[in-house]
């Protein structure tokens, strides 16, 4: 399958975007049965006489078993490239999902949720694709996975409605049948169009004309140079420091995100807000995200990432301050707005500085490693959260121990130095081992 | 459509009380019944892949032709 890249520019559009097509795609569709599972419960409870705090434990352990598969994810994807992990993975959500639809009780529901949706769901999304979107670009590797990313943004939109209308003309069965159906329907051609690398097709990153000199065309991957910090194994990204900025940015990521996934309309109730306002709240805040996700990562390929990461913990800080600041009602809608324009835009900045830190040797098994501590920090906030509520009778104390960890986040993102270990600006000959300052 | 959204990052299960109300709040508003919802997205999910598909077939046999007419021609130089 392999060839030698060419040394001329291809005519039409860059194989790559079609790659990029195919995962914002499987974002998009896989997004349904994780996101449009809460539509079930009140089916569930009746059909199966099972308590919400039933269904909930489910849930919260499909979310943790997803969080753990990651970091396997993102091994395999290393390995043996993203084309048959996502494939793959997009069969096992598929048969999951159509099983769901036969699950007979609650146990065979969970035993199909937890084992092949939730670990399926991480072979869908961000840890592989971002893997195989950075051996696709360099230069527009904000971009391309940025756009990649907002497939899952958009596929909350259509495919969690679509779901709900389908429960209203036929029987849950049939809807989990029906998305089980397309998942599995479109696997075989996501399969023909995803390549792991444009090696594969005889192509170089960005659709280049070819290597700009004699280093990238000999460099090990046969991609182009990679930075002083890359890696071999894994492990090895721990010894230095950057892994660790990352880690600790994305575990406050994962605080903050996952503690107002499910505490937000609680919160609104709590402080006389109707479930109705914080709705449109949240509607707002997602439909001002996807713009964001999308300028972020265009506006990240042409500065440094770091500082946009900076900006991004630090506008979403700045959200969670108006919470406390200003009067509830006034403060919701400054919070959707604030906190809307940084909600996903630190996944492309993570995604790509991995890449052009450590190399994309390993892209997939670090970018696992961090969406586990994202994930992680997110359950153990969503209880905490919950703790500091019942303790005090308020959400306030949360926030501003959110807003802290949201500074420090920033902070320490802002240290980072991106010009002395980034494959953007210095880059390691591959020959000689010696690094040299990009002009 | 995207007044439907709804909060997604890591594609965390979302809130059902409130993906119910949406959508009961929106559908007599926007005069947005099953069929209209259903039948579009059905539209667009299958035809998505299809279209990619067929579009990065046509992408790869360009380059395919492209090459094979750079190989005549390297040919031609050579002779």
């Amino acid at each position: 399958m392999s060839a030698e890249p060419r040394s001329r520019k291809n005519s039409g559009i860059y194989y790559g975007w079609y790659v990029i097509g195919a995962m914002f795609f499987m974002a998009l569709i896989g997004v349904g049965p994780r996101q449009g599972l809460g539509l079930f419960f009140d089916r569930w409870t009746d059909e199966f006489g099972v308590s919400i705090s039933m269904l909930s434990l489910m849930v919260g352990v499909g979310w943790l078993v997803n969080g753990i598969a990651h970091p396997f994810v993102g091994n395999l994807t290393d390995r043996y490239g993203g084309r048959i992990v996502m494939s793959v993975s997009m069969v096992v959500v598929g048969v999951g999902s159509f099983l769901m639809g036969a699950a007979a009780n609650l146990w065979m529901l969970a035993l199909v949720y937890v084992p092949l949706v939730s670990v399926g769901m991480a072979g869908i999304l961000f840890v592989p694709a971002s893997a195989v979107a950075s051996r696709w670009f360099k230069r527009q590797r904000g971009t391309a996975i940025s756009v990649l990313t907002s497939g899952a943004s958009v596929g909350g939109m259509l495919m969690v409605p679509f779901m709900a209308y389908m429960l209203d003309v036929v029987d849950w069965r049939v809807a989990w049948m029906v998305v089980g159906g397309m998942l599995l329907g479109a696997s075989p051609l996501l399969w023909f169009v995803l390549r792991n690398n444009p090696r594969e097709l005889g192509l170089w990153p960005d659709g280049d004309d070819g290597p700009a000199d004699a280093v990238a065309a000999t460099s090990v991957t046969g991609l182009g140079r990679q930075g002083p910090l890359a890696v071999d194994r894994w492990q090895t990204a721990y010894r230095s420091s950057p892994m660790w900025v990352l880690t600790l940015g994305y575990v406050v990521c994962g605080i903050t995100t996952g503690s107002i996934a499910v505490h937000f309309v609680p919160y609104a109730v709590s402080v006389g807000i109707s479930v109705k306002t914080a709705a449109l709240a949240f509607a707002l805040l997602n439909l001002i995200n996807l713009a964001a996700v999308l300028t972020t990562g265009v506006i990240s390929d042409r500065m440094l990432r770091k500082n946009l990461l900076t900006v991004v913990y630090g506008v979403r800080g700045l959200a969670f301050v108006a919470l406390v600041v200003f009067p509830p009602g006034v403060g919701l809608w400054v919070f959707a707005i604030v906190g809307g324009m940084s909600w996903l835009a630190s996944v492309p900045q993570v995604g790509a500085l991995t890449a052009e830190i450590y190399g994309i040797q390993r892209a997939g098994t670090l970018n696992g490693m961090l969406t586990l501590v994202h994930q992680v920090g997110g359950a153990l906030a969503v209880f905490g959260a919950g703790l500091i509520f019942d303790l005090s009778g308020s959400y306030e104390p949360f926030f501003i121990v959110a807003a802290a960890t949201l500074v420090f986040a920033s902070l320490v993102s802002w240290v980072l130095r991106e010009r002395a270990c980034s494959v953007r600006f210095v880059e390691a000959d591959s020959q000689t081992g010696l690094a040299t300052e990009n002009s | 459509m995207p007044a439907l959204a709804v909060l997604a990052h890591h594609s965390e299960p979302s809130d059902p009380r409130l993906l119910r109300w949406v959508i009961d709040t929106l559908e007599p508003m926007l005069g947005l019944g099953p069929a209209v919802v259903i039948i579009p997205v059905a539209i667009f999910v299958v035809a998505f892949p299809i279209v990619l598909a067929g579009l990065a077939l046509r992408s790869r046999r360009r380059q395919r032709e492209a090459d094979e007419t750079d190989g005549d021609l390297d040919g031609r130089l050579a002779r």
